[in-house]
């Protein structure tokens, strides 16, 4: 009888992180990847029930937890292995028709951002892109707050210097 | 100039972002009705889980300490560790065959314990038939199972789908062309690839929507290769 409530409350929490979270996680993959946005949350979501007895509890941790799950979730897909998920089907065909199409500007600018090195692109995009702190983002690549200001640095000049030569606009 | 260069690429991050419209509210609610579906599977299949979990999750075997590098090995004893004895289910099952494995020991696989249980809460465009369960059931009570599988084609599938082992922080990949190939462990893989991709496609076939179909499998195997 225990094991139910507790059952019961697990999947209650899970289901309040999915919904606070979700929205983020997926603009986190829908900046990343092409296609497989909904897939690649889907696939977060199943690691992280999978991993249940890691989630903290603060909101806030259980939050940024996802967020490293869904990290390696993004890590595993670069590296080429790709997966379907019947459970994004709705998703995916929703988001399919959400794509607006892409400046030149803005694909310019990405792939400016892209030539970066990987650690010092993933700083530029999860701090702008996602809102996160230099202490969050420290704690997502775990390495120490001061490298990643460090990082965020290096990245901020050689975009700058990536400006200069180029003809993207600057405002 | 940091200031200015902060403001700079602030602006031109907001306009390399990719131009979506997502609306929060209906992510929000497909993603919950995700996590309840997979909340619902996990336990629907929970015991099909328990009998497979132990010989589809690998130990890695660290380097012993001193050693010039630590080498990362994948332990196939475990992959194919026997359950204890026959589930319940298993003493009954709706079919049975046996297959011989490429190095030449065989294996016992019995399949049944067919469910329906489609999430209750699931999108609105997702049907579901109970019907699906008595053509699965009906299908595996009288289907030669052991003929009907295409295991070369599933074979042929998992060799193009690059497979990786995930356990406790470390990822392996261990199918064809890898240092951890085995093909023994890929034609067993492939077998149970096999019969479920049957049993779906009868079901389909059938004219059935395979939402909440779920049945178990377990198997015994001699003489394999470690």
């Amino acid at each position: 009888m225990r094991r139910a409530r507790r059952g019961t409350r697990d999947e209650a929490s899970f289901v309040a992180l999915v919904e606070e979270a979700s929205p983020d996680l997926l603009r986190y993959f829908a900046r990343r990847v092409d296609q497989d946005a909904a897939d690649l949350l889907a696939e977060t979501l199943m690691t992280a029930w999978r991993r249940r007895d890691d989630l903290p509890s603060p909101p806030a941790e259980a939050r940024m937890w996802l967020f490293g799950v869904a990290r390696n979730v993004l890590a595993n897909a670069q590296r080429g292995t790709r997966r379907r998920h019947a459970l994004a089907d709705v998703l995916r065909r929703e988001m399919s028709t959400d794509v607006l199409e892409d400046t030149t500007e803005a694909v310019a600018l990405r792939a400016l951002v892209a030539e970066l090195d990987p650690e010092l692109a993933e700083v530029v995009t999860l701090a702008h892109w996602e809102g996160l702190s230099f202490v969050e983002i420290a704690d997502l690549q775990k390495v120490a707050p001061a490298t990643v200001r460090g990082r965020y640095r290096r990245a901020k000049l050689a975009l700058a210097a990536s400006l200069s030569d180029l003809s993207v606009p600057r405002e | 100039m940091d200031d200015d260069l902060d403001g700079a690429l602030h602006a031109l991050m907001t306009r390399a972002d990719r131009a979506r419209e997502l609306s929060d509210d209906g992510v929000r609610v497909r993603a919950s009705a995700m996590a309840r579906a997979i909340v619902a599977q996990d336990r629907t299949r929970g015991r099909r889980r328990r009998v497979l979990a132990a010989s589809l999750v690998p130990v890695l075997v660290l380097g012993t300490a001193g050693a010039a590098y630590a080498a990362v090995t994948v332990d196939w004893g475990r992959f194919w560790m026997q359950p204890a004895a026959w589930e319940t289910w298993a003493l009954t099952p709706d079919a049975s065959f046996t297959y011989a494995l490429p190095g030449g020991g065989s294996c016992e696989v019995r399949v049944g314990d067919v469910t329906y249980s489609p999430a209750a809460d699931r999108p609105a465009d997702v049907p579901a038939d109970p019907a699906a369960a008595d053509s699965a059931r009906e299908y595996l009570r009288t289907a030669d199972l052991a003929r009907a599988i295409d295991v070369d084609a599933e074979i042929a599938k998992l060799r193009q789908q690059p497979m990786m082992y995930e356990s406790e922080g470390d990822s392996i990949p261990f199918g064809y062309g890898t240092d951890h190939y085995n093909a023994d462990v890929e034609y067993n893989l492939a077998v149970k690839d096999a019969v479920f991709t049957a049993v779906m496609s009868h079901v389909e076939a059938a004219g059935y929507p395979t939402t909440g179909l779920g049945f178990s499998s377990q198997e015994r195997c001699e003489g394999e290769q470690r």
